[in-house]
Parts: C-alpha cells; sequence; structure tokens
C-alpha cells in the first residue's frame, strides 16, 4: 500500500511539472502587455520546412533542393546580382551598384561585365570581401567533383582581380543571361570564401554539414537533419538589415499534415506550405495570418507533335479550346487563392520583371463547341459515344503527369470531365516523376504531359523551345524540346534575344516568341502555382510576406522580423 | 501470427505457440489433436463455432458490408469519379449522405465503390498468399532434405526483411493496378502460412496412415491432396481468414506511403490517407473509410478467433 | 545448442547478400538521382552528364554494386551518394533514435500488456475482461497513421485549445526543442511521447491477447491446482507460479519484436517527424542513395535473425514441457 501511495504522489508530480513546462516554455511567448509592433530586438522563432536537404552544399548534389537556400545558405552567402520583389535584377548588398551600360558596367567587345564591390563588405571575422572570392567562386564551381550545372560559368573567359573591390568578368560572347552567374535565384547562386578553404578548388567534401563563413545578415550555428540554426551577424555591413531576432530554428515537417498542426499548436511560428485542397480553411484559425501570391512556377499542357493526334496543328488549336483552365482554378483554388488567374504567356509570367502582359493567350477559353468545329473541319467525326473518331482511331489522349500529387491529380480528373464536352476523351496514365523526367519526356514517349517550368528572372527560353533542342536518340536524348516544336523563326528570335543587352529592344522580341507560340500553339500555358506563407500573428510581426512569391522563399527578409511583446 | 515489425498490424490474435523461425514452434499433428476422422469432427467444429457468437455477428455483418458494396450502383445515384464542382467539401446533408469531398464527389458512392475494392485486394490476398503458402509449406514439408532446405532459406530471406521494407521495395518495382497491388502484398505474407504449412506436413509424414496409404501405392500427390491435406485445412482457413485482415490494413498502409490504387479509383485506404489533412476541417472525409476499415478488420479478426476456436483445438481454452 | 546458433547464423549471410542485391536492383532501375535536374532550364544536358559522371551513375548496374561490396566487405561503408556525409554515422545515429523510441514504447507495451493481460485471464468473463478484449481488437484493427493523426489532434491541437496553452505538454513532432543544445531528458521524454503511444499501443494489444490466452491456459493446469490445494495464497499462485509461466510464450513474441525495432517505424517516425531509421529508409529509397539502402537492409536484417534465434533459444530453455518432460 506504501508503494503505491508513493507512485501515486510521484505521478502527480511529473504531472504539474509537465504542465508548468508547457505553460511556461514556449518562444518569445507570454510577457506583460504593450505595443504589439514596436520592433525590438531579440528573441527566437521556429519556422517549419516542408522538405530538408541532404547536405549543405551550394555547389553539388545537394543544392538541387530548393529548401536548400530556404533554410541555408541564401541568408548565410553573398551574391552579385539579386531580384527584387517584382523580379527585376537588382545590386545585391555586395554591389555598390548594378552593372550598366550607362555607367560602363557593360561593355561590349568583348562583352565585358564590372561589378564593384562595397568596401565596406565584410566576412564575418572581418576580412574585405574582395574580387578573389568573385574568381576562387568560378574556379570551384567549374571545377568541383559533381557541380552540379557550369551552364554560363562555361562562358566566362576570365575574371580580372587587380583590383580587390572590382571583379571584371569577361565573357566568351555576348551572354544576355549575365545576371544568373554568381546570384540571382541560380543553384549555385553564390559567392564563397577563398580564404575559408585554404586555397582548395574541389569542394566535393566541403559545406556538408556546416559553413565556415558568412556574408550575410545571418551565421548558421549548427545544422543537422533535425534543424538548421541561425542566428544574428553583427558584422553585416548593412546596418539596418542585421537581424532583429536572436536566432532562427529550421526544421523538417514534411508529412503535410504534421506541418499544419506544428503551427496550429504553436511548436512552429511560420511555415511556407505547398498549396493543397482546403488550406485556406485551415488556416482561417484565430493568430493565424497568411500571405500570398503568384510564384514563378507555371503549370502548363505539353503536346508532343512528333506524334498523332497532335502532330496535327488543328487538333493542338481544339484541344486549347476543349480545356477548362478556368474552370480549375475556380474548382481548385478559388476559395484559398482568389487572386489566381490564368496565365496567357507562354513561357514568362507577369510578376517577373515585363517581358509577359498576359494578353497573348487571353482568347484561348473554354470554348467546346467551338473545338467541335474545328475537329470536324479537320475530318473528325463524332462517334456515338460521343467521342471523335478519325479513320477508325478514336480521338483518346494519354494524359500524363507525375503521380502522387493530388493537386495534380485533381486537375487531371477536371480536365477530363470537361474534354469531354469537346468530343476528346483524356486517358490518364500517371508514372512517378523520375520517370517521366527521365525517360518518358526525353524519349518523347508520350502524347500529352503535364508539368511545370519555371519563369526564371532571365527570360530566355531556348533551352526548351529552340528547333535544335528537341531530345532525339542521335544528340542522346539532350535538349528538353520534348514536345518537339519546331519554328525557325521563333528559334531565330529566340537566339537574337539571347544576345540582346537592351531591355526594351529583347521585350520587343520576347512578345514576337510569344504570339508566333500563340500562333503555333506547342503547348498550353495554364496558371502560376500560387504560394503561401502562414505564420503565427499572435507571436510575430514585422513585413512578413513582402517575398512570399519570390523564389527565395517568403522567409527572405527575416532579418525584418521580430517578436510581439 | 507474428510479422517482424511492430509498426505494421499484426492482425491476427496469436495463437498459443508464437511463430518463430524454425520448425520447432510450429504446431504438430498431436498438437492439434488432428486425425482422420470425418464427419463427426465436422459436427464438432461446426457446434463450436455456433458458441462463438461474436463470430456469428461478424459474419453477418461482413456479409452485409460486402452486400452493399456490390449493390454500390444501386444504392446511389452518382458515380464515384462523378464532380459537382459547386458542392466542394460539404457535409452530411440530406443530398450526400456522407457528404462530398474537394472535387464534389459523392463520399457514399466513394466508400461503397472503395470497399469493393478494398474487400477484393483483401480476399484476393488472402486466397494467392494462402494458396502460394500451402504449395511451398506442402514442398518443403513433404518432400523435405534439399527442397526443404532452399525453400526454408527463401521464406527466411522474406521473414527477415521488415514488412514495410519489402512492400516499398516490391511497390517501386511495380505499377498502381489493382493486380499489383496484390502481387505485391501477396510477395509480403506468404511466408507465414508456409511455415506453419511445412511444420505440419513434416510431422504428418511420419504418421501411420501416410505409410498405410504408400504401402497399397499411393501415388505422392494422392497422398497429400487426399489424406494430409484435409487435416492441414483447418489452420489453412484459419490463417487465410486472418490474412484478409491484414491486407486490408496493409492496403491503406500503401496509399499512406504514396504507393496504392492511383485516383480517382477510390478505395478505403485511399480515401482515408486523402481525407487526413483534412480532418480538423472536414472530418466525414476521414471517419468513415476509417470506420469502414476499422469495422470490416474487426470483424474479421472476431471471425478467425471463432473459426480458429472451431477448427483449430490447440487452445484447450478454459472455456465454459 | 551453440552449434546450432552459429549453424544459423553462417546459413544467413548469404540470405543479405541477396537482400542487398535486391535492393540496389529495385533502385537501380527505378530511380535517377538526375531526374530534377532535367526539368531546369539553366542545366545542360552537358552539367547533366557530368554530374552523373561524377557520382558514378553512368557505370553499369553490376560494376556500381561491386564497387560498393568491396568497399563495405572491408568495413568501409562510405560516404553517401550525394554527399559527403559517412553513411555509417548518419546510420549510428538514426539506429539511436530508433533504439530511444523503441524501447520506450516497447516496454510500455511489456508492462501494460502483461498487466491487462494476467487481469482479464484471473477475471475472464467480467467487464474489464470484455473492455480489455474490445480495446484490443479495436487498436489491432485501426490504420497506424490515422490513429497517430488521432493522437497528434488530441494531445496537440486540442489539448492547446482548450486549456489555452502556448505550447503542448508532449510535442506533436520531432526528437527535441528546436535549437537545444545537449541532451534534456524531460524535453526529449516530452518529445518521445506521442510516438511512443502510437508504437505502445500497437503492441500492447497483441502481448494482452497473448498474456491472457497463455493465462488462461496455465490457471486451469494441474501444477496450479497442486499449490492451490497445497494452501499457497492465490496471489501467490497468480503471480509466481501462473504468470512465470505464461510469460513463456510471450518472451519469445517480445525477442522477435524487439529484434524488429531496429527497423525502426516508418509510418510513426513519418508523421512525428522522428529522425529514426524508418526515416532513414524512406529518404535513401526515395533518393536512389543505394549507399545508405543497402547497409540499412542488411542491418536490420541481421537484427531480425539474431533476435528470431534468440527466440528460437529462449523458447527451447523456457518451454514447460520441454523442462518438466
Amino acid at each position: 500500500m506504501h508503494r503505491m501511495g508513493t507512485v501515486r504522489l510521484a505521478a502527480l508530480l511529473v504531472g504539474l511539472a509537465l504542465v508548468a513546462a508547457a505553460c511556461g516554455g514556449g518562444n518569445g511567448g507570454g510577457g506583460g502587455g504593450g505595443t504589439a509592433s514596436q520592433p525590438k530586438q531579440g528573441g527566437s522563432i521556429v519556422i517549419g520546412a516542408e522538405q530538408w536537404p541532404e547536405c549543405l552544399s551550394p555547389i553539388t548534389s545537394c543544392a538541387q533542393a530548393s529548401w536548400l537556400p530556404w533554410t541555408g545558405w541564401q541568408y548565410v552567402m553573398p551574391r552579385l546580382m539579386e531580384i527584387d520583389t517584382k523580379g527585376n535584377y537588382v545590386a545585391s548588398d555586395l554591389l555598390a551598384e548594378a552593372p550598366t551600360e550607362d555607367n560602363g558596367g557593360i561593355q561590349n567587345n568583348p562583352f565585358r561585365i564590372t561589378y564593384k564591390l562595397r568596401p565596406e563588405a565584410v566576412w564575418d571575422d572581418g576580412t574585405p570581401i574582395t574580387s578573389e572570392d568573385v574568381k576562387y567562386t568560378w574556379d570551384v564551381i567549374m571545377k568541383t567533383t559533381g557541380t552540379l550545372s557550369t551552364t554560363g560559368y562555361d562562358q566566362i573567359k576570365s575574371i580580372d582581380t587587380k583590383d580587390p573591390k572590382t571583379a571584371v568578368i569577361t565573357f566568351k560572347d555576348t551572354y544576355a543571361a549575365w545576371g544568373d552567374l554568381f546570384g540571382s535565384t541560380s543553384v549555385n547562386g553564390v559567392i564563397l570564401k577563398k580564404s575559408a578553404f585554404n586555397g582548395k578548388v574541389d569542394l566535393k567534401s566541403e559545406m556538408q554539414t556546416s559553413y565556415p563563413f558568412s556574408g550575410g545578415p545571418w551565421k548558421l550555428k549548427s545544422w543537422s537533419n533535425q534543424q538548421a540554426v541561425m542566428v544574428r551577424n553583427d558584422k553585416y555591413w548593412v546596418k539596418d538589415k542585421i537581424p532583429l531576432l536572436d536566432q532562427v530554428t529550421f526544421v523538417p515537417r514534411t508529412d503535410q499534415s504534421t506541418e499544419m498542426n506544428s503551427l496550429l499548436t504553436g511548436e512552429v511560428q511560420a511555415i511556407y506550405p505547398q498549396p493543397a485542397p482546403g488550406m485556406g480553411k485551415q488556416l482561417g484559425a484565430p493568430g493565424i495570418k497568411t500571405s500570398k501570391g503568384n510564384g514563378n512556377t507555371y503549370e502548363g499542357l505539353w503536346m508532343n507533335q512528333s506524334k498523332p493526334p497532335f502532330n496535327d496543328p488543328k487538333v493542338r488549336e481544339a484541344f486549347a479550346y476543349a480545356v477548362d483552365r478556368q474552370g480549375v482554378i475556380d474548382a481548385i483554388y478559388k476559395t484559398d487563392f482568389p487572386e489566381l488567374q490564368v496565365l496567357n504567356c507562354a513561357g514568362w509570367v507577369p510578376n517577373v520583371s515585363d517581358w509577359c502582359d498576359n494578353t497573348a493567350f487571353a482568347d484561348i477559353t473554354y470554348q467546346p463547341d467551338k473545338a467541335k468545329q474545328i475537329l470536324q473541319g479537320a475530318g473528325w467525326t463524332l462517334g456515338s459515344d460521343g467521342i471523335f473518331t478519325k479513320g477508325g482511331k478514336r480521338l483518346s489522349i494519354q494524359f500524363r503527369t507525375t503521380a502522387g500529387n493530388k493537386i495534380r491529380e485533381n486537375t487531371q480528373q477536371i480536365l477530363k470531365e470537361k474534354t469531354k464536352a469537346a468530343g476528346i476523351e483524356l486517358d490518364i496514365k500517371n508514372v512517378p516523376p523520375t520517370q517521366l523526367f527521365e525517360s518518358l519526356l526525353p524519349k518523347r514517349d508520350f502524347q500529352l504531359a503535364e508539368f511545370a517550368q519555371v519563369a526564371s528572372p532571365d527570360p530566355s527560353v531556348t533551352s526548351i523551345l529552340a528547333c535544335d533542342q528537341i531530345p532525339t536518340a542521335e544528340n542522346s536524348y539532350s535538349g528538353q524540346n520534348s514536345f518537339s516544336w519546331c519554328n525557325k523563326q521563333a528559334t531565330d528570335l529566340m537566339r537574337k534575344s539571347d544576345a540582346t543587352i537592351d531591355h526594351d529592344q529583347r521585350r520587343a522580341l520576347i512578345q514576337q516568341i510569344n504570339k508566333l507560340e500563340r500562333q503555333d500553339l506547342p503547348w498550353v500555358p495554364m496558371f502560376q502555382k500560387p504560394l503561401i506563407l502562414a505564420w503565427r500573428d499572435d507571436r510575430l510581426a514585422g513585413p512578413i510576406g513582402d517575398y512570399t512569391p519570390t523564389s527565395y522563399s517568403g522567409f527572405f527578409n527575416m532579418y525584418d522580423w521580430y517578436l510581439k511583446s | 501470427m507474428a510479422d517482424g515489425t511492430v509498426d505494421h498490424q499484426p492482425g491476427p490474435v496469436p495463437t498459443m505457440t508464437p511463430v518463430a523461425t524454425g520448425a520447432e514452434a510450429a504446431p504438430t499433428v498431436e498438437a492439434l489433436g488432428l486425425e482422420e476422422h470425418g464427419l463427426s469432427q465436422r459436427t464438432l467444429m461446426w457446434r463450436r463455432f455456433r458458441r462463438h457468437k461474436l463470430a456469428i455477428a461478424s459474419l453477418v455483418t461482413l456479409v452485409v458490408i460486402g452486400l452493399a458494396t456490390l449493390l454500390a450502383g444501386v444504392l446511389s445515384p452518382y458515380g464515384y469519379a462523378e464532380q459537382h464542382l459547386d458542392q466542394i467539401l460539404q457535409g452530411p446533408s440530406a443530398k450526400h449522405l456522407l457528404g462530398t469531398d474537394q472535387l464534389g464527389r459523392d463520399e457514399l458512392t466513394r466508400l461503397l465503390y472503395g470497399g469493393r475494392i478494398s474487400l477484393l485486394v483483401g480476399l484476393g490476398v488472402a486466397l494467392v498468399s494462402g494458396v502460394v503458402g500451402t504449395l511451398v509449406g506442402v514442398a518443403a514439408g513433404f518432400y523435405g532434405g534439399r527442397l526443404d532446405n532452399a525453400v526454408m532459406r527463401l521464406t527466411d530471406l522474406f521473414l527477415s526483411i521488415p514488412l514495410l521494407v519489402l512492400l516499398i521495395i516490391a511497390s517501386r518495382a511495380t505499377g498502381g493496378s489493382i493486380r499489383d497491388i496484390v502481387l505485391v502484398l501477396s510477395l509480403a505474407l506468404w511466408m507465414f502460412l508456409a511455415r506453419i504449412v511445412r511444420g505440419l506436413f513434416l510431422s504428418l509424414r511420419e504418421k501411420e496412415f501416410v505409410e498405410a496409404a504408400r504401402s497399397i501405392g499411393a501415388s505422392n500427390r494422392r497422398i497429400i491432396f487426399r489424406h494430409m491435406l484435409p487435416n492441414a485445412l483447418g489452420v489453412i482457413i484459419v490463417s487465410i481468414t486472418l490474412t484478409v485482415a491484414i491486407a486490408i490494413l496493409t492496403e491503406s498502409l500503401l496509399s499512406f506511403l504514396g504507393f496504392g490504387i492511383q485516383p480517382p479509383t477510390p478505395t478505403w485506404g485511399n480515401m482515408l490517407e486523402d481525407g487526413r489533412p483534412q480532418m480538423t476541417y472536414a472530418g466525414w472525409l476521414v471517419w468513415f473509410p476509417g470506420l469502414a476499415i476499422l469495422i470490416t478488420v474487426m470483424c474479421v479478426n472476431f471471425l478467425g478467433d471463432g473459426l480458429r476456436d472451431a477448427l483449430d483445438p490447440t487452445q484447450r481454452r478454459v472455456r465454459a | 545448442m551453440l552449434q546450432f546458433a552459429v549453424r544459423r547464423l553462417v546459413v544467413s549471410i548469404p540470405l543479405l547478400i541477396v537482400a542487398s542485391v535486391l535492393v540496389f536492383t529495385v533502385l537501380h532501375l527505378t530511380t535517377d538521382p538526375a531526374a530534377g535536374l532535367r526539368v531546369n532550364p539553366r542545366i545542360s544536358q552537358a552539367d547533366v552528364e557530368r554530374y552523373r559522371h561524377d557520382l558514378g551513375l553512368d557505370r553499369s548496374g553490376p560494376a556500381q554494386y561491386f564497387a560498393w561490396l568491396g568497399n563495405f566487405v572491408r568495413g568501409n561503408w562510405g560516404t553517401s551518394l550525394f554527399t559527403s556525409i559517412p553513411v555509417s554515422g548518419q546510420i549510428r545515429e538514426a539506429l539511436v533514435n530508433s533504439m530511444f523510441l523503441g524501447v520506450i514504447g516497447f516496454a510500455i507495451a511489456l508492462l501494460i500488456g502483461v498487466s491487462v493481460g494476467v487481469v482479464a485471464a484471473v477475471k475472464q468473463y467480467s467487464v474489464f475482461d470484455y473492455m480489455a478484449t474490445s480495446g484490443a481488437f479495436i487498436f489491432l484493427s485501426i490504420p497506424v497513421f490515422w490513429f497517430a493523426l488521432i493522437v497528434q489532434l488530441l494531445f496537440g491541437l486540442y489539448m492547446v485549445r482548450w486549456f489555452g496553452l502556448s505550447e503542448p505538454i508532449f510535442y506533436t513532432a520531432g526528437l527535441s526543442q528546436p535549437g537545444s543544445v545537449g541532451f534534456d531528458l524531460v524535453d526529449r521524454l516530452r518529445h518521445v511521447a506521442l510516438p511512443a503511444i502510437v508504437l505502445a499501443v500497437q503492441s500492447l494489444a497483441v502481448y494482452s491477447r497473448y498474456m491472457r490466452a497463455s493465462m488462461l491456459e496455465v490457471l486451469g493446469s494441474d501444477y496450479l491446482r497442486t499449490a492451490r490445494a497445497k494452501g499457497v495464497p492465490e496471489r501467490r499462485v497468480i503471480v509466481k507460479h501462473g504468470m512465470r509461466n505464461a510469460l513463456i510464450p510471450l518472451t519469445t513474441q517480445a525477442a522477435i519484436d524487439f529484434g524488429a525495432l531496429a527497423g525502426g517505424l516508418i509510418v510513426t517516425e513519418a508523421i512525428f517527424q522522428w529522425p529514426g531509421m524508418g526515416n532513414l529508409f524512406v529518404r535513401a529509397m526515395n533518393d536512389g542513395d543505394y549507399a545508405i539502402a543497402l547497409p540499412w537492409v542488411m542491418l536490420t536484417m541481421t537484427f531480425v535473425i539474431v533476435f528470431n534465434l534468440i527466440a528460437d533459444i529462449l523458447y527451447a530453455v523456457l518451454d514447460p514441457r520441454i523442462r518438466y518432460g
């Protein structure tokens, strides 16, 4: 009997201790009242990440993961050019000014960019960031075993470092996408600190679980497969971007249900989740605020012209009028993302600079009767089951997308119902992403595919749409023009645009390419992928949400976030 | 019927003798109290089964569930892929008795059609793994020697790999059709019955009636199928029944892992997994498929329990 | 006995090799780590090819496998295919985390399962017995990921809402408090509680049924009757004579289950974000990282084989039929 009593007492004490810990604990919560919007220093927060990179290196394998910069190097490493919230190239904090033709930063014959680094820009140990670091980064990207991409960097002829604060990059030829190098939103858009690696150029084994330096507002204090801890970098040379918070910890929350719950219970204070059906309702809970935007990733329906039925431009046209783009948006996204619109440019999006005015494809609306007319005009007859036939073959189109993506699957279902009214049948056959991108697309073994492309800050679409980018057995299936569109005029315009520096001239060329795409209809753009940042409004304050639609993720400006008291 | 990983539901309630590796733990003929008897044994079995009221109730429930799924077309005016985009995510109402999902599809209809597939998969897996397991066990137990060794090595291989690992590996290598799912699940479950049957046959082999049959010139096949197998039938039936429960649960697990039947074809498993993130505001999408699985699996387990009482008297339970 | 054990272990080695070949083949044929690169318009075909070459992925299947095997048998588990992080370290850390969760859940399951089973058997057909039986069947029949969600919501979201807490008493995800360093026991326990409950509940149902069944058999046996006739107090009869013998079949099952703990809990770890063996395996399979997946499979299988062997030995050693002849 005594023993039972003691046990009960112990259990009671433990229980009380746990409750006390829960009530008194928490991150920066509690405390007195007072005004909630006075920026104040201090405190730490936790942010949930939907995916977690395998390692930290921005140069090799792990850099493929978009969550690597979002939980790692974009807060810690400096870059040359940066992208602002409107999708324009601007000078980063490292540069005194953006190179332009007017200020001599951009020269032709030979094509040369001169970057002036700020004199006050220093690494976190106080040593200055110099042009040697830029050159070193170039060497690392070109020479590291397993380097992810040298595209563009292989266009550099030399980097002059006579002046430690001026990096002069000379190119082999005019390269309009120069802004993407060592910056922008590229996978390896960083500047590395040469002295942190003892001159080693093959960084295959470096930066796996730590960064040995910092040139950004934050320092990476520690990293594991369960958390990334960022702390303030007091040496950052832009004083009003030195973080207000003491510490930000990123944690993986890969199960979406768990991710949501973590935010709702307060275990994390911010998340950047993939849009999912009904998300808006969950995030409508008290204390939670959201910021929404349209991302640079756009969804499209890609038609393979090298095979029937899409080798017939009339069928492509009819199909375009059978796609209910607005219907998909209304059904899937409207409640949560009322601002989402149909995308009417074929390769660019309205919120990345001004390449896209969103009008070219505006006349492609859901008109099943028109689709029927076009098909009948092309020699198709409506069968008894409501599907067109020609020459004994039914217009049943194999429709592929990546398996396991709920939103895409729902989209497919809706499209399938709607195209029926136009006499077109969609036969859904989804495959794992690897199979789609590794084998079916390069081998052009598909009829209709749905997947997303990224509208990068540089508007070049040559690698996707040019005639010589069609993957064939002869060129070992290289090239991303799987839908086999070859329009000589458009290809010439693309090449010209890639070599055009003047913004207005380039825009004119791009809009011409867009019109040619509307004419030939190699694919149907649908909409941009909406993005959402959600945070605990009862704990956090500041200009949260400004960067939501950017490729930097909504967390980019966390140096300006602070805790409400 | 232990399965080697606690993450997976060990659906069947275990017998007295745990099934560890090796033949030592498998039930023998003596332990089962089986001999060549005949009709009176069967009557005894039926009487024992009838006493297990829960098992009877479960059987009735299962029949009702099965009929409901078969009559899905009659019971519901909607199609399972029929979208009503203006009635998304609505709770149970007069028009949609169990509510609608994110594409406005009727939940009750999907539950009924989904039940068809889940039950089909359950039965299919039980049958396939039952047949394979029995054949393998017979081959090993009857012929013994090197065949036995080889077969047991194969069985051990499958038994040593954790169940979910085996499922993931097999699912990666196959597609997502019902046939593929049945294959994958059967691949993961056949070993348990194989081991039991093997043990049984190893001891049955030594019995006098087998000697007698052989002496009058009966062929191996005849001996196996006519004389030995009927004695093992009880154990096999119980095992197959309990496998149905495991198969239904594991099918839902496959959906969680991202494999399994692809939409829009509903199964209870993929409905449960799809509804999971929406549990806090669209609970009907989770509760109904979840309860469907829970009730069905429970009934199958009770049924198996009752069948074991009737057919497999190793229990020697102190039952009044 | 020793001979038997050694022989069993030696004979199992080819099984490990076969399993590794199986896993490698599936990964080799179904994953391509370079696939993600192809969608990025900034990355050229030349990039992809060089990347594959640098990682050794352009070699043939057998070439890659034997290169790996050659290192492995010499004790060099190498690094992950895509990072330079040593595999042995990753597996060790995951194993520790899985064992922490596993042992706690396992202990809870045994304690409660045995107690419930004994009481249910002693009080057969009572209300307690029926409730215990129904409870066991419910827990045996409920899909794990659904149950885990219910637990998460109950102890996480709803508890926070109903009691107005700033954070839950038992955390719904993760190993430890984000941002913390070192090992804080209370914090760990608060994090392990919910996944341990989910784990425990599955085994608990099995153990209670086992215990009940074997206890019932023992309760009606001769030597118990003898003990009672000799005047031994009922409690001692149950605990000393009854339970000890009834525990035997349970012990062998428990040994088997313990061996399975090394494989982690794929579903539970995924939902509760527990960085254990299950999580590691799923990531390795998705990435196509055979450098992690193959040692993982072999290690897990070894655990299972060894503990199954222990279970068999225990069974032979403890079985009263053998002991009392």
